[in-house]
Parts: C-alpha cells; structure tokens; sequence
C-alpha cells in the first residue's frame, strides 16, 4: 500500500507543488475560453438541427438528382435503341420509290403490251379500278413533284439538267435527297438520239390520253381495255411505233416520258 | 458560489457560472496534460472544455462526477493526442518545447515546472495515475475507471509512481510509519 511520505521530504514539496493554486499563467485566456463554451451552448442546438436539416435536404436533391438522370439515361438508351426502327428514312425510301414504279409502269403502259402486263400485275395486288387509275394518273396528278420534275426533264431531254432541275424544284425536306436521287438514277434524258420534239408530243400524247382512256376503261372493266387503248396510242401519235422497239421497251420509254 | 449552483447556470451557457467552472478547474487539466505534453497542453485543455460545454446539458452528478467526468475526456483527447502522434511521428521530432521542459529537472523540484518536468520522466502510465490520482485529486476507484484498469492495479502504478518520483529527487524518502525507503538506483 501507498504510504504517505512524511511531510519534509522533497517528494512532499513535490506533490504540494502539483497541488498548488492556480498561477496566473494558468488562469490566462478566461475570457476567450468562457466565450467559446458559452458560443458552443448556444450554438450546439441549433447547429446540430440545421446540420440535420442540411444533410436532409442534399439526401433529397441527390436522390432527385439521381432519379432524372437515370430516368434521362434510359430514355436516352431507349431511343438510341429504337431510333433504326422508326428511322424516318426508312418509311421515307418506299415513299420516294413509289412514284419511281408508277412512272415507270406508265411508262411500260406507253410503249408496249407486255408492259401493260406489268401494270396489270401490279393492279391485280389491289383493287383493279383504283390501282390502275393510279398507275396512270399518277404521273399526272398523285406525285405532282415527280411528275413535274419528270416533265421538266423529258423537256429538256438532257438529264443533268434534269436532275438539277428536280434538285431546284423539290421543295427541302427529308425526300429531296431521295427524289433527286431518284431522278439522278433514272435514265431520263439520257436518249440524245431522238428528238425533243417526238418526245414531248409522245409524252403528252400518251399521258393525257392514256390517263383519260385508262381512266374511263378501267373503271369499266379491266386490264385488258387499257391495253387496247394504248395499243391504239400509237397509232395516233405516229412517232412512238417507229421510234421503240419491242426488245428495249423499258429504257426507251423511260427516256421519253422520265 | 456554490457548485450545484455554478453547473446550473453554466447549463444555460451563463458567462460567470462558465467561467467559475473553468477558474476552477482549468489549472488542474493545464497541469494534467503538461505532466504528459506540455506542448500542446494548452490546445488539449481548449478542446476538453469545448467538449464540456457541449456535453454540459446532459450532465448530472456531484462535483466528484464532475471532476471524473471532465478528466474522462481529458484523458480520452491525451489518448487521441498519442493516437495521432504515432501516426504522425515526424510531428514530435525535436520539440523544443519538450526539450526546454526536460531540461527544468535540474531546477527547484518543489516548484509546479520541476514537478511537471519529474513526472514526465515516470513511465507513462505510472504518470498517468499520479497525475490522476494527485493532480486531479480523485480517488482510486475514478482513476481505475478513468484508466480502465482494476483498483489493485492503479494502487500499484501510483505507489511505483511515487517511489521513481522519490529516486529522482534523489533523497531518501521515509514512509509514514518510520521506515525508511531505500534509494533506488
């Protein structure tokens, strides 16, 4: 056991120094040290609630934070994954080839009876009064873009200034590079042998007559009347059965009408 | 001013019973931590009593509870003060001010500065004890729970505490019943 040392001894000095009153070294900085504990009370409360507060409140804005930009992030993913299949280039290249079949059925119409069948095969897939009225009104009234440029280059009969005519008149929008291109693969005005003037008279002759007559006929009966009827055009233009030859029907007619 | 008196208007962050507390017993921690770092004893003192007044509300007790209360965290900021120093040890490297306070042995050991300077020659937990059991004036059973050792053993370090302290003055010290303790070498 611990025995007190007796009280002379140099260890008692030294407890009793350990013991002694405050210096004023020690009591130096009161005033400081008060209001810093006293700050600390007041504040202790209030701080520990709006860190609470705070620490709430940025939970709550990431978690927001969080969710919208996952939510973008999907959506973003989502349409990034769907986009080839609603591309609108898509659904836009049958539009633009469309009126490239239509011209070049009217056009097999014009020059000779097994491009008459083709229309015929064509029509047979839909309704045959529709259909065929379609397929030769429609370089005149259905694709009025197309048809214009069409008339524009059998015109011209030179098919760069055909195409860049159908680049000039196409109004901008998603088809214009497709119907330009379209003119610019067709074969319109490539045919510098034959004359402008058989042209144009073969092209109106055989586009008004044939879309009256086929009109009229085919809502009537059949394929068969269309048939005749532009069997007959040749005929009464003159030029169109000395200038095609059965064995090229499709080339030539497309140069002639566009 | 009475203590009860002194601790309720403290609790209420009242200037004067907040500085009656620290007139009281800020020398008692400013030594207890010079007795182990005398350095940074001042920080260590601030942060202690910045943790008193934000501990103060929840406090209940006597002044004995409060003695031990506020040496448990003096003792728990020394621990984190050591805790810190290993970690960065190049901090503690040829402290002048530890030096200047080493060098106070050879001075007058019943001066505070001498006193200080022998007990930071004591092992650490001998010190520690001493300066619980001495400086802090609290019995046995506070500095056993303060150290988280058993009576027995705080009886024991404060008992070889006091017989290095004895050997460093280099005078016999007599017991209380006559005998004489044997200088140690």
């Amino acid at each position: 056991m611990t025995q007190p040392p007796t009280p002379n001894s140099p260890l008692d000095g030294l407890l009793s120094a350990l013991r002694s009153a405050a210096t004023t070294d020690e009591l130096s900085g009161e005033a400081t040290a008060v209001q810093a504990m006293a700050f600390e009370i007041a504040d202790s409360p209030r701080g520990t609630f709006v860190m609470k507060s705070t620490a709430r409140a940025r939970r709550i804005v990431s978690m927001t934070a969080i969710g919208v930009l996952g939510f973008a992030g999907v959506a973003a993913a989502g349409r990034g994954v769907f986009v080839p299949d609603n591309r609108p280039t898509i659904d836009t290249t049958p539009e633009t080839t469309a009126p490239v079949d239509t011209v070049s059925e009217t056009t097999m119409v014009d020059d000779s009876a097994a491009d008459t069948t083709m229309v015929n095969d064509t029509a047979a897939d839909t309704t045959m009064v529709e259909d065929i009225a379609a397929d030769t009104t429609l370089v005149d009234v259905s694709t009025s873009i197309d048809s214009e440029a069409t008339e524009v280059e059998c015109a011209e009969g030179n098919h760069g200034k055909t195409v860049s005519s159908v680049a000039r008149e196409t109004e901008p929008g998603p088809d214009h590079g497709a119907t330009v291109s379209e003119a610019a693969r067709s074969d319109c005005g490539k045919d510098s042998t034959e004359s402008d003037d058989s042209t144009e008279n073969s092209t109106e002759d055989s586009t008004a007559d044939s879309t009256e007559d086929s009109t009229e006929d085919t809502t009537e009966d059949s394929t068969e009347d269309t048939t005749e009827d532009h069997d007959s055009k040749p005929s009464d233009s003159g030029s169109r059965g000395n200038g095609h030859k059965p064995s090229d029907p499709g080339s030539q007619g497309r140069g002639k009408d566009g | 001013m009475e203590f009860d008196e002194c601790l309720r208007r403290a609790r209420r962050g009242d200037t004067d019973g907040l500085a009656q507390l620290w007139r009281r017993y800020q020398p008692l921690v400013l030594r207890y931590f010079r007795g182990h770092l005398p350095n940074v004893a001042e920080d260590l003192a601030s942060a202690v009593w910045v943790d008193v007044a934000r501990g103060l509300a929840s406090f209940q007790g006597t002044e004995d509870g409060f003695r031990g209360w506020l040496f448990t965290i003096a003792h728990h900021r020394l621990v984190d003060e050591h805790r810190r120093r290993e970690r960065r040890p190049e901090l503690v490297v040829a402290d002048p001010v530890e030096i200047a306070c080493d060098n106070d042995i050879g001075a007058d050991v019943t001066s505070l500065d001498g006193a200080l300077a022998l007990i930071r020659r004591l092992p650490a937990d001998q010190a520690e004890a001493v300066l619980l059991r001495v400086v802090a004036d609290l019995d046995v059973g506070a500095v056993a729970e303060i150290m988280q050792r058993r009576e027995g053993s705080v009886r024991v370090l404060v008992h070889r505490g006091l017989e290095k302290l004895a050997t460093l003055c280099e005078k016999p010290v007599t017991t209380g019943s006559g005998s004489t303790m044997k200088k140690v070498s």
